[in-house]
């Protein structure tokens, strides 16, 4: 299944692959504006391309074309 | 410093009492809260006394930090010979009760002996009363508690209430404060019954002075701030624990139809959220703290708010455990385990255990009571609590005992549904997702909990939260990137971080507010709470040891009656692998569980083959009087 955002008309999109699922987004998406997207808060943790980002980096790291993401939710206990 | 502890003993059989003092050195090494309870369990008991005889103790302990004015500190521990598990056994609760039995001037009431007919205790200052409770014996725990401020002429009581399940020594009973409040775990309300002590009532006293206010202030001021930084706790303010079926319901890892499947279609309709939104009054909280976890529950005809709200277990444990999607019916089920006092999580995991039974042929409806127990079945929440807590001969008397022993009754392999470890129900957290929990429930010296070690998305957390420093700040561990992971890793996590929370226990502090991540206060902030509420200079290092030590005396408790590495064991669902779901596949293997179990001895310094403290580790902690 492709998980396809709503797109402006025109806009430039990137394909990659998010918890193993095709996903396009518009050019220069954010990790932080994935997350929001995805409705998952800032405290989950996030790999791309097999590397851990810092919770200071998600406002910052803009996604690429091809890139390969994991996203877990850092669930706690209760 | 910490102060000389104040112990009660109260003889029941005597109708006598008597105060003592514990030197503040000997307090420091067991300062509080279940430390404190299984120094005196150990000190004045044979491990041998049958739970539910004169012989047991009930004790109820807070510590040097209970009662002073900050979030989660009102927490009190109730330690005795666990009648559900055998083993040493172990029970918090929260609200208003633990901060004025400490106002009240005491760290510790030592409950012995029985009474020869129903009474309840009552404690202001140094006037200590055993008065009737003939009146009350057989009320509900809201009722009990009218009917004692009445015979008192006092509502400026707290309370801890046994209802009609720990009068009748069903096994997982509880002991009930403000109605909604629960010592829910390992049959504490039984013990309490077999004494024929209704209630522990104190009257409410002013909160306790810190030793420095001003210290006090560096952790309190910025409480609102703190809170908004932090989004677990904005979400248990919103929420409170059942948000946390939100979460596992969308990752599939719900314990369904009695731990089968970790995916119950609908799980939002059980959802914290979805309370929230359809069914809440309002939110209460616990003495002085700022989260307000608590939610109150109303649904006309169904659900009355006196008795609380379901907490994410009971939502689990009457929700997915029993198949079921209808709020309405947890509701009222909490309500009733509340009311008739009984433990939520072992009474809908019995209950789903018997459905399963039911399905597979194991049970009929003639050995129902003509109960139709098919997952899904809400509807017989009703009439089973009821069973349960007057152990009506039949299905009641039958689930009554818990699943352990129903099952082995029952025969014909019903064992092998059961989900228990040391004879306890396990709570709503899928070692598929959390695998260090496999061994935190398989070691655990009073059965499976869910709140003796920090869970393993932790170790998933980033570099720069305050969940991967902050458990850092214990030992330091790798970073894990998946579900089902269990190793040496896991098995160090599991042990270091036991260790902080059997401090928590120990100091009797909330693990939603005091941990080593996700919470709102951290060890470090820990540390100085200590410094600025009672001029204690302590370190990290030193409370780990402390909840070391608690440890390594609740399994010699239990060496004494003969575990060992045998009775550290998993039930065999807990290697399921996820049948579907977002995470199909996920799950454990016995292999990686027993190297885990390995690691995790070497590293308590236990011994491998029988799981037994060595001499060295219990010299290194003080505990040579154990040998
Ligand atoms: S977080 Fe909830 S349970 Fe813990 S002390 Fe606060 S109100 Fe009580």
């Amino acid at each position: 299944m492709c998980h396809r955002t709503k797109l402006n008309q025109n806009q430039n999109t990137i394909n990659l692959m998010v918890n193993k699922e095709e996903t396009v987004l518009p050019e220069g998406t954010s990790m932080a504006q994935l997350l929001k997207l995805r409705g998952i808060k800032s405290r989950s943790s996030v790999w791309v391309n097999g590397n851990q980002l810092l919770l200071a980096e998600y406002p910052t790291w803009i996604l690429q074309e091809g890139d390969v993401v994991k996203i877990l939710r850092v669930v706690a206990g209760g | 410093m910490i102060k000389d502890a104040r112990i009660l003993t109260v003889d029941l059989t005597e109708e006598s009492y008597k105060v003592e003092t514990l030197p503040a050195d000997t307090y420091r090494k067991y300062p509080g809260g279940s430390a404190l309870g299984m120094y005196l369990m150990l000190s004045r008991m044979d491990p041998e006394v049958e739970p539910l005889s004169p012989e047991n103790l009930l004790i109820f302990s807070v510590s040097p930090l209970t009662g002073i004015p900050i979030s989660g500190q009102s927490r009190m521990c109730v330690t005795t010979k666990s009648p559900l598990t055998g083993t040493a056994g172990d029970s918090q609760v929260g609200g208003f009760i633990p901060a004025h039995v400490k106002g009240n001037g005491y760290d510790s009431i030592v409950i012995k002996g029985k009474a020869s007919r129903p009474v309840y205790l009552f404690i202001e200052k140094d006037k200590v009363e055993i008065k009737s409770a003939e009146k009350i014996w057989g009320k509900v725990t809201g009722e009990a508690e009218k009917l004692i401020m009445e015979d008192l002429g006092d509502t400026k009581i707290e309370s801890s209430i046994i209802g009609p399940a720990g009068e009748n020594q069903v096994l997982y009973a509880s002991i009930m404060h403000m109605r909604s409040r629960a010592n829910g775990r390992n049959g504490v309300g039984a013990v309490m019954g077999s004494k024929n002590l209704k209630a522990l009532v104190v009257k409410r006293q002013p909160p306790v002075k810190p030793e420095d206010p001003v210290g006090m202030k560096t952790l309190t001021l910025d409480i609102k701030e703190r809170i908004a930084a932090n989004e677990v706790m904005v979400d248990t303010a919103l929420n409170g624990s059942a948000g946390v079926v939100d979460f596992h319901g969308a990752e599939g890892f719900l314990p369904t139809n009695n731990w089968e499947s970790g995916v119950l279609e609908d799980y939002i309709k059980t959802a914290g959220s979805t309370i929230t939104e359809t069914i809440l009054k309002q939110r209460e909280t616990c003495f002085g703290c700022a989260i307000r976890c608590k939610g109150v529950v109303e649904i006309p005809g169904k659900a009355d708010p006196e008795y609380g709200g379901p907490e994410y277990e009971t939502c689990a444990t009457f929700g997915s455990y029993c198949g079921n999607t209808d709020l309405g019916d947890i509701c009222l089920a909490n309500q009733l385990c509340n009311m008739y006092g009984i433990d939520t999580i072992s009474c809908g995991a019995t209950i789903a255990f018997a459905m399963d039974c039911y399905e597979r042929g194991l049970l009929t409806k003639e050995q129902t009571d003509g109960l139709e127990l098919n997952f899904g079945r809400g509807d017989v929440f009703e009439s089973l609590i009821k069973k349960i807590a007057y152990k009506e001969e039949g299905i009641g008397a039958l689930l009554a005992l818990g699943s352990k022993r129903a099952a082995a009754i029952i025969g014909n392999g019903a064992e092998a549904l059961t989900v228990t470890s040391k004879g306890q129900e396990w709570p709503a957290h899928m070692v598929q997702m959390k695998p260090n929990l496999a061994v935190n429930y398989a070691v655990n010296n009073f059965g499976a909990d869910h709140q003796s070690s920090e869970h393993d998305p932790t170790l998933m957390a980033a570099d720069d939260s305050n969940d991967w420093i902050w458990a850092n700040m214990l030992e330091s561990f790798e970073k894990c990137d998946a579900y089902g992971v269990l190793d040496a890793n896991k098995a160090k996590f599991a042990l270091a971080t036991q260790k902080f929370y059997s401090t928590l226990d120990s100091l009797c502090l909330c693990q939603f507010v005091w941990g080593p991540s996700w919470q709102l206060y951290g060890p470090a902030e820990l540390v100085a709470f200590c410094k600025y509420g009672t001029g204690w200079d302590t370190s990290i290092q030193e409370l780990q040891m402390i909840g070391e030590r608690r440890i390594n005396m609740m399994r010699m408790f239990n060496v004494k009656l003969g575990y060992t590495r045998k009775d550290d064991c998993l039930p065999p669902k807990a290697f399921i692998k996820m049948p579907s779901g977002p995470n199909e596949g996920v799950g454990i293997t016995k292999e990686d569980f027993e190297k885990a179990l390995d690691a995790y001895y070497e590293f308590a310094g236990w011994d491998r083959e029988t799981g037994i403290p060595s001499k060295e580790t219990l010299t290194r902690l003080g505990l040579e009087w154990l040998l």
